[in-house]
């Protein structure tokens, strides 16, 4: 996860993701849905996603 | 008093001055071990513990090199070596590995070695004043090369331009100069979360095992380089791949 966090003084604190994990490893992003993200804005988002994948084949 | 200490003396003397608004961060600064600091005046490194380690990292010469012209045009040599040096350092690591450096300068600022799946640490915004950050972390064998929606703390870190990401077949460019507020921040990695939560997922029902990896890596890359939406208000998040393979 990277954040930023404990803004004192100037202080922070950074951590950077390793990544993805690979088959078969198991990935799943959780994170709790922002105020500002509505359930249009997820169905947008999914047609977007949709439009794109069908150019794979998926 | 060697010539070691002089320059500790004199470091101490530095961050003393540049800290007098803050006795508190001083004293944490006296304490801290893990995190590679610079000697602004000199150029030299801190004897930082994970710094002292990461330079004794064995280069491996057999990769493919990160090239200057692989890098933004505003990175100056010793930053473009830097990065190189880096990769060829950690490629072959089991852990991650992260620095904060100048990219004009090449100066290392913050170096983190990496623990429990993460790398990073406790940083002071005073030593990013006057300079041109960059940050460079290194994703490890068994992970794909590309920014997790964890990523992305750059789009509200307005010290950081850019983020590099290095691996065993390609390194990413992430560039966002300038700073939007965390909300946006948040909406941004939630919608990103929600798309490769759904690439991933689809992608391990309808494939062999044995080509799952090559195909998640491509279709995120691409979507990531050429379907996101990348613009936030106004700003424009620039996301370059260069593969090694």
């Amino acid at each position: 996860m990277s954040e930023e966090v404990n803004q004192r003084n100037g202080w922070g604190h950074v951590q950077k993701c390793c990544g993805i994990p690979m088959y078969p490893a198991e990935y799943h992003f959780d994170m709790e849905r922002p105020e500002g993200i509505s359930d249009e804005d997820i169905c947008d988002r999914r047609k977007h996603l949709n439009k794109f994948l069908e150019k794979y084949g998926l | 008093m060697n010539l070691s200490n002089l320059k500790k003396s004199y470091f101490l003397i530095i961050q003393f001055l540049l800290s007098l608004v803050s006795l508190e961060s001083f004293r944490e600064l006296l304490n801290d071990s893990n995190g590679g600091l610079v000697l602004p005046s000199s150029g030299k490194a801190y004897n930082d513990e994970d710094f002292l380690e990461y330079q004794r990292l064995e280069v491996d010469w057999t990769i493919k090199p990160v090239n200057p012209e692989d890098l933004p045009s505003d990175f100056c040599d010793e930053a473009c070596r830097l990065v190189d040096e880096f990769r060829r350092k950690t490629v072959n690591e089991k852990v991650e590995w992260m620095m904060y450096f100048d990219y004009k300068t090449g100066d290392v600022i913050y170096c983190w070695k990496g623990r429990k799946g993460h790398c990073g640490g406790d940083y002071n915004s005073v030593h990013f004043q006057g300079r041109n950050i960059a940050s460079i972390h290194s994703h490890t064998g068994g992970y794909y090369s590309f920014p997790s929606p964890e990523n992305f703390d750059i789009l509200e870190n307005g010290f950081e331009d850019y983020e590099i990401i290095t691996s065993v077949g390609a390194m990413w460019i992430v560039e966002f100069k300038g700073s939007v507020d965390k909300s946006l921040r948040l909406n941004f990695q939630f919608l990103l979360g929600v798309d490769i939560n759904k690439m991933v997922h689809i992608i391990k029902l309808g494939h062999d095992e044995g080509d799952v990896d090559i195909i998640v890596e491509n279709v995120i890359s691409n979507y990531l380089l050429w379907s996101l939406d990348k613009n936030l208000n106004g700003n424009e998040l620039i996301l370059i791949k260069k593969e090694y393979d």
